[in-house]
């Protein structure tokens, strides 16, 4: 399999930029056991800490065989490839008002992929002062779609009659 | 100004600090800022942009505050400004037009231009051709300026350059003109000073004081001679002349080294950035003559100070500010030590345009001057063997002596330059033989001077009349008795020369 395949394979499971923390802290782990030795299956048991698909998918691109002095370097070289393509997905930064499940998270996930870009990850934050809607981060462009908003300018308009009124 | 949250909630772009180091702090995001622009960081400091890259913006910080990590900045959309008004006239602010002290209130003026701007062009400039007087003067006599120019005032620290900058200040001041002293990177007690001397002498109403103390981020100290001159600019356009002080360069080179260095940039000749001379020449090209729109002429005269090493005027900022400045007034440390007061060297100081301002009578007094003063020094390496010295040689000496007496002048003394021209030709024409009667009785003639119209009157008369020194030795020695008597001195037989 190719580096591009292999990139957009995992892709598909990585919603969130907690995934894709979770997913490099694996391959980190997998890559020290090439200086200290490990069993083949040890090995594995790295990966199948990931989701059962995601888990899969790389334990037959890099542990479906023992490691040797002949094979890590091009291991090594995959892996690296992988993690560079890793590193340079841009994030959006999602502040929403309730905890979100698993569902939910899949949810924003598919959207963003689907209308923005596939390589796109969801920095999801949680935080209930903005009453509902949501904030929106990407690229330093910084959108304000929530609640809070909405009614702090409706109290402005009001406040303005009010002191209208009065004059 | 408004709060982060509602600059965020506007410009809508936002950025996170990546790194900071000192004062520069490195943030991704803000994809559409500026250079120049005025950012604001979450915990309400401000910085200005100073470069940018695809991924990052650097910022330079206006505040000692440290900022963190991952802190949010966004833009504000404003430019580096400072308010402008009359209201400022009499206060001491800072580089962005606040008080300095927390007693001091300004009303907020209503107009606000950008600090750093490119100088205006040629077509707005107009040859200088009025005289600039500095009540100093040995400095009115022999190194002229005009107004518009831009003269650098450098020497040792303690050599007089203060007292000197004090007595232009107050003697232009009281012509009308209005003048800006920029403290750069100055101790606290330093601009209180400044600040007693204008209260005492009763010019703050022509006055202004921008400054920042060595304890300010070297941001704000960076900026504080680009506000003085926008400052000079806004007075100019409403139709001032305006004087300038820059007090010293040498500081601000310094910290514009510090910033420089901090932001990573390749280091030059003393690990000055390679725009140094950029940075200050442009500063200095925003002084000169203009014409205005209406069609009127105004100047900004521009003293930079910069201060030298042991005597040593070759250094890289000094002979930079030399270059790009229209001459320079030299502070001998060893004239101080000699008791010179001021301590200036006429033969090491330089005016480039002072001279075009001047009269016929004050050019060939200029002229004669420094012919004098040659030859005295040419004649002085030989005084040592004074015993064997001819006559003439002696006379030069003594004549030398007494010119050096009639220019020692104290500090915060300011003199007319006509009574001053007066007076010479009353030492010219050997009116005075002796050392002590002459300083005594200069003191009178200029304290008289101040309060006896007759007096003024009499100096207006002698000096208008005439287009040469010839001229005036000629009339002064034939209204002899009648100048003695107006400033009440009395009357000696006057040798001819």
């Amino acid at each position: 399999m190719n580096d591009s395949a292999l990139f957009d394979q995992i892709l598909v499971y990585i919603r969130t930029k907690a995934d894709l923390s979770e997913l490099l802290t694996c391959i980190e782990e997998f890559t020290d056991t090439f200086f200290a030795p490990k069993k083949l299956e040890e090995q594995q048991q790295i990966f199948r800490k990931l989701p059962m698909g995601l888990s899969k998918i790389l334990v037959n691109a890099f542990a479906s065989k023992p490691t040797t002095p002949e094979n890590q370097i091009e291991i090594k070289r995959s892996i690296d490839s992988l993690v560079d393509k890793l590193h340079a997905c841009k994030s959006l930064q999602l502040t929403i008002a309730f905890q979100p499940n698993d569902e939910t998270i899949g949810y924003f996930s598919d959207w963003v992929k689907r209308n923005v870009k596939k390589d796109v990850l969801i920095d999801l934050r949680f935080d209930k002062a903005i009453v509902g809607g949501a904030l929106i981060i990407a690229d330093g462009v910084y959108k304000d779609y929530s609640v809070r908003k909405k009614l702090s300018n409706r109290f402005q308009i009001q406040k303005e009659d009010i002191l209208g009124l009065l004059d | 100004m408004k709060s982060f949250q509602q600059y965020l909630t506007s410009a809508e772009e936002i950025g996170f600090v990546e790194a900071c180091n000192q004062s520069i702090v490195y943030a991704s995001g803000l994809p559409n800022a500026t250079l120049q622009e005025i950012v604001i960081f979450e915990s309400g400091e401000l910085g200005v942009i100073l470069s940018m890259s695809r991924s990052q913006v650097e910022i330079l910080l206006l505040s000692k505050t440290a900022i963190k990590a991952g802190l949010r900045v966004t833009r504000t959309g404003a430019r580096q400004e400072m308010p402008l008004g009359f209201e400022l006239l009499g206060k001491t602010i800072t580089p962005f037009g606040q008080p300095l002290s927390a007693n001091q209130t300004i009303e907020e003026p209503r107009v606000s231009r950008p600090i750093d701007i490119s100088p205006s062009g040629i077509n707005t400039r107009k040859r200088i051709e009025q005289t600039f007087e500095t009540g100093v003067t040995l400095v009115d006599m022999l190194i002229p300026l005009g107004k518009g120019q831009r003269e650098l005032v450098i020497g040792d620290r303690k050599t007089g350059k203060t007292s000197f900058l004090y007595q232009t200040i107050l003697k232009q001041a009281t012509l009308g003109t209005i003048c800006i002293y920029a403290g750069i990177g100055k101790k606290k007690t330093d601009i209180k000073k400044i600040e007693g001397f204008f209260h005492e002498n009763h010019i703050e109403n022509n006055t202004v004081i921008i400054a920042t103390s060595s304890e300010d981020p070297a941001g704000v100290i960076y900026l504080t001679p680009y506000a003085a001159m926008t400052l000079a600019e806004y007075f100019r356009d409403e139709g001032h002349d305006v004087l300038v002080v820059m007090d010293d360069l040498f500081t601000h080179a310094k910290f514009y080294r510090e910033i420089m260095l901090i932001g990573k940039r390749f280091p030059g000749r003393n690990a000055y950035p390679p725009d140094i001379f950029y940075t200050h020449a442009r500063l200095l090209e925003r002084a000169g003559n203009f014409i205005l729109a209406n069609g009127s002429e105004h100047s900004i005269t521009c003293l930079p100070v910069v201060e030298s090493v042991e005597g040593d005027i070759a250094g890289y900022i000094q002979t930079n500010l030399m270059s790009m400045t229209d001459g320079h007034i030299y502070f001998d440390v060893e004239m101080f030590a000699k008791g010179n007061r001021p301590a200036i060297n006429p033969f090491v100081s330089v005016s480039r345009v002072g001279r075009q301002t001047h009269s016929p009578l004050r050019l060939s007094l200029n002229r004669e001057l420094i012919s004098f003063l040659t030859l005295h020094r040419k004649l002085e390496s030989y005084s040592h063997f004074s015993a064997e010295a001819g006559s003439d040689v002696k006379r030069t000496l003594a004549v030398a002596e007494r010119i050096f007496a009639f220019f020692t002048q104290n500090a915060n003394e300011v003199k007319n330059i006509d009574l001053q021209i007066v007076v010479f030709c009353l030492l010219w024409i050997d009116y005075w033989q002796d050392l002590q009667k002459l300083e005594k009785e200069i003191g009178i003639i200029n304290a008289t001077y101040k309060n006896s119209m007759e007096a003024q009157a009499l100096v207006k008369e002698l000096i208008s009349n005439v287009e040469s020194l010839n001229e005036l030795l000629l009339a002064v020695r034939k209204n002899q008795e009648k100048i003695l008597k107006a400033f009440g001195l009395q009357t000696v037989q006057v040798t001819n020369i």
